[in-house]
Order: C-alpha cells, then sequence, then structure tokens
C-alpha cells in the first residue's frame, strides 16, 4: 500500500464540513426550521420550500439526518489510519460509501430542480461536498492502489 | 522513491520496466514499473520497500537480475514479475480511467440538469410568465373518459359547485362563466387547473400566464388568467385575477361582479366575498377550489402538470375530477353543447355539499 497525503487530509476536511452543515440543517429540521438563514427572495433560492418539504425524508428519515449519518460514517472511512489500511474492504467500503453519497446528491438536486423549483443553498453546499468526496475517493484509490505484491490480496478478495 | 527499494544487488538494470522510464535506474528489483507509471512522487512506501527485500519471488533470486535472465528460454521465472508488472500497470491505467469516468459521469449528470432546467425556463419564481405550449396543449387534450373515471373514485373529497343565486348570466348573447380570483390564493391556484381542463374542452385559451401562489401560501405552481384570451363558440369566459401573487391590485371587478359574488358566498354560507368565485352561467356557483390545495404544495409546475390526466396521482385524479364535474356544471349553461363533451359527462351527477366527506369551503 502507498502512502499519499491528501486523500485523508482533503477527505477528513469535508467530511468535517458536512457533518458540520448536516447538523445545522438538523437542528434546523428538528426547530421548525425558524431561524434557518438562506433568502426566500422569489426566485429559485428557496430553502424554507426545500427544507419543509415532502422531499425532506427518505422512507421517514429527514435528510439532514441522513447527511449527518453520512458525513460521520465517512470521517472513519476518510481517516488517515483508514486510509493506510490494506484491507481491501475498508477501500471498498469507502468507494461504495462515497458513491451512496453522490447517488443520493443527484436524487436530491433532480427533486430540488424539477419537483420542487427551488434550490436550498446549505442542502447545495453538502451536495458539492459530498461530490467533491467522491473524486477525492476515487483519486485517491487509484493513487494508493495495492502494490504488486498486494495483487494477489486483491485478487482473492474481488473474487470472493 | 527511497533508497530502500534499491535491490540488494543494486543492480537495477537487470529490470528495465517494459516501457524505458528515465527512472528506471532508480527501480525496486521487484517493481520497477511502480516509478514509471505512479511517477513515485514520493508516494511509495517505506514499507514496500522492505517488504521487496524479503520477498520470495523469482525476481529478487541471484541471478534473476543479471543480463539475459529474462530471455526466452532463460531463466523461466524471471518472466513471473514481468508479468504481474504489466498486469498492475494495466489494472492501473483501467482504475485510473474508471476514476475519471465515474467523476465525469456525475459531472455530466449534474451538468444536464442544469442545463434542462435553464431551458425550461429556470426561477420558477417572480410574478408569471407565458405558460409553457405544451403544458396547456396537455392539459386542453386529457380525455373526456379520463376525467369522468376519475370521479369514479369513493375515496376523493370534493367540494362541489352549488346553486347560484343571481339569476342566469350572460354575455354576448352566449352563458357567461365569471371567474373571480386572485394570483396570491392558493385555493385558486389548485382550482385553475381543473378549470383550464374543463374550459379547454367548451373554447381556446391563448397566452395563459405561469405563477405560483404566495411564497408564504403555499407557493403551488399554477396558471394565471391574467392576459389570456379564451374563445368559445359556447359560453363567454370572464376572468379577474384581482391581486398578484404579492397580494398588489392587478384586476378590478365590477360592483356588478361585486354584489353577484357577495350574495352566491352568503347564500353558501360565507359571511363575505372570498377567493375564488366561479359563477357558471348563474346556474352553478363555486366558492372554493373543489379538492384541497395542501395536495399541490411542494410540487413543481411541471409535476403538477404531469399528473394532471393521470388518474394514478393523487393531484391527477382529483384535478380531473373537478374538471369533469366543472365539464357537467358547464354543459347545464350552454344547452349541452358540444355534444361531444357533454354526452360523455350526460351520467354524471354533481353531488350535493351536504353529503358526507366533503370538503369545507375555504375561507
Amino acid at each position: 500500500m502507498r502512502r499519499v497525503w491528501w486523500p485523508p487530509a482533503i477527505g477528513l476536511v469535508l467530511s468535517a464540513l458536512g457533518f458540520g452543515v448536516s447538523g445545522y440543517l438538523t437542528y434546523e429540521h428538528y426547530t421548525g426550521s425558524k431561524s434557518l438563514s438562506c433568502p426566500a427572495t422569489g426566485g429559485i433560492v428557496n430553502c424554507l420550500k426545500v427544507t419543509t418539504s415532502i422531499y425532506n425524508n427518505i422512507h421517514g428519515v429527514p435528510v439532514a439526518v441522513l447527511g449527518l449519518v453520512f458525513f460521520a460514517v465517512m470521517s472513519v472511512l476518510q481517516s488517515p489510519p483508514a486510509w493506510r489500511s490494506p484491507t481491501l474492504a475498508i477501500r471498498f467500503a469507502r468507494i461504495v460509501w462515497s458513491l451512496v453519497g453522490v447517488a443520493t446528491a443527484l436524487k436530491l438536486v433532480y427533486d430540488e430542480l424539477f419537483k420542487l423549483d427551488a434550490i436550498c443553498l446549505w442542502c447545495t453546499s453538502v451536495h458539492v461536498i459530498s461530490l467533491l468526496l467522491f473524486i477525492t475517493t476515487v483519486f485517491g484509490t487509484v493513487a494508493t492502489a495495492p502494490l504488486p505484491d498486494e495483487f494477489e490480496e486483491l485478487d482473492e478478495f474481488v473474487d470472493s | 522513491m527511497s533508497g530502500s527499494e534499491k535491490s540488494p544487488e543494486g543492480k537495477p538494470k537487470g529490470q528495465v520496466p517494459p516501457r524505458g522510464s528515465a527512472k528506471k535506474g532508480r527501480m525496486a528489483p521487484k517493481r520497477p514499473p511502480i516509478a514509471a507509471s505512479s511517477k513515485a512522487g514520493g508516494t511509495s512506501s517505506k514499507s514496500g520497500g522492505a517488504k521487496s527485500g524479503g520477498n520470495n519471488s523469482a525476481g529478487n533470486k541471484p541471478g534473476a537480475n543479471k543480463p539475459g535472465a529474462n530471455k526466452p528460454g532463460g531463466n523461466k521465472a524471471g518472466s513471473q514479475p514481468r508479468g504481474r508488472q504489466a498486469a498492475w500497470q494495466a489494472r492501473r491505467r483501467r482504475n485510473r480511467w474508471l476514476a475519471v469516468g465515474s467523476v465525469v459521469v456525475v459531472v455530466v449528470v449534474v451538468a444536464a440538469f442544469i442545463v434542462v432546467k435553464a431551458s425550461d425556463g429556470g426561477s420558477g419564481g417572480g410574478l408569471r410568465k407565458p405558460a409553457p405550449i405544451a403544458v396547456v396543449n396537455s392539459l386542453a387534450n386529457v380525455s373526456m373518459s379520463t376525467l369522468v373515471e376519475a370521479t369514479a373514485d369513493k375515496s376523493l373529497q370534493l367540494y362541489y359547485p352549488a346553486k347560484a343565486v343571481g339569476g342566469r348570466l350572460t354575455s354576448g348573447g352566449k352563458p357567461e362563466v365569471l371567474y373571480i380570483g386572485a394570483e396570491f390564493c392558493p385555493i385558486c391556484a389548485t382550482e385553475r387547473w381543473a378549470m383550464v381542463v374543463a374550459l379547454s374542452k367548451f373554447g381556446t385559451f391563448s397566452n395563459l400566464q405561469q405563477t405560483h401562489s404566495a411564497l408564504d401560501d403555499g407557493d403551488i405552481p399554477t396558471l394565471s388568467f391574467y392576459g389570456s384570451t379564451y374563445t368559445s363558440p359556447y359560453l363567454t369566459f370572464v376572468s379577474v385575477e384581482n391581486e398578484t401573487n404579492t397580494s398588489k391590485l392587478l384586476q378590478s371587478y365590477t360592483s356588478a361582479e361585486n354584489t353577484l359574488w357577495k350574495a352566491n358566498e352568503i347564500a353558501q354560507g360565507q359571511s363575505s366575498e372570498g377567493y375564488p368565485f366561479i359563477d357558471i352561467g348563474g346556474v352553478l356557483a363555486l366558492i372554493s377550489a373543489q379538492t384541497n390545495d395542501t395536495l399541490l404544495i411542494s410540487h413543481s409546475f411541471s409535476n403538477i402538470a404531469d399528473s394532471v390526466g393521470d388518474n394514478e396521482k393523487t393531484i391527477g385524479v382529483n384535478e380531473d375530477a373537478s374538471a369533469a364535474y366543472l365539464i357537467k356544471a358547464i354543459c347545464g349553461v350552454t344547452g349541452n353543447k358540444p355534444a361531444a363533451t357533454c354526452s360523455a359527462v350526460a351520467k354524471l351527477t354533481i353531488p350535493s355539499n351536504t353529503s358526507s366527506g366533503e370538503s369545507s369551503p375555504a375561507s
């Protein structure tokens, strides 16, 4: 396993940012979005419309809470020990988890643009963070690819 | 590349990477392509170098690095690490392209969202803009069978047109349908969808507008009659959008219309005028939306437009049934013309609002 500094550094910073924004949105969700800091000027930017919409839940769970869970798990997967770990299950889980994040973000962006006609800036920042985490993860995974002598382990994992 | 990755023999030349590299002299004996393909970049691990020292692969066996060791018919074991290196390089290249490809796919999807949204007219905010022709046509072309079929849904809780007061309402020798509403009003926003569907069976709208109810009052996407024209051989449609969606005065009603409006509101148990008011030729009057306006909250304009005419969708079945009852009411003042439209609702009966399950009149 080759060591590269940037995947855990960038990944952790992004995860922390995402966790912070999700935490704020979770707080707003459970306090009725009364203090939500986001303009609603009559244009497409309207956080309140998004955060109080029927699309703000996935199977009954508030999206903001799902975001908290996502970034909490991602923080662990983006930590230096996780990136140093040669365990292929961890590498695989990190990719899958980042894929889940970006797929969810795409779904929510679709809902905002085509079902709600409204964009929430806080949500958008989370979506951008998810996309950057996905990019960091896939390129970080390539950059820290197993070395030839670790090939056999990889093959065994893939075969399994 | 750290010095620890050099071969114990200090003879890296014995394993020249498949594709020559200026860095080949710095290669570890076991994995020369690493530096070549990954640019080393200081990313090689010390542990990797340590591992290579203890590796049992044939490449590290004495003599493996000697010139000619990898020639055909030479040391056969020497071909194994080269094969693995090539495979490793191929896998690495493939993974790199996979990474680039996956990111490109995501970015393309996001870009497509933005382009489609931008071409769709952008924000749904603001006062109003011309309604998409496709939507107007789609609403006009909902089949009569679909509309009538929607009324069979017993779970619907609709508020129906009731007997009007004030005498027959006509204009230009034709029965008149009078609408008084406001763009900010969410109930009007809800009923206009059904109105456009119903009235399109009797005539043709042009220049219908797209708008939404007030931001703090449902922000329901809808159509506005303001600035539109309606032509029909069977009836005259008079529309008054009294206020904008920011509650500014938009169109005024006449004193006669106000009198009629107030009389019908009182006749239906209200204390004063409320939006909307729809007088159908002075025979039936509707003082509310037929369906619940909350059904449309949090849906986009296109989402609602797509739902109308689809009885599988809650919005669709409610709007379709509302349109069917409006058509039935209008047929009552047009002498059941046009026949094709009115014969489809001939067996339909407008229920009384005193029946159980009715919706409450909107305020």
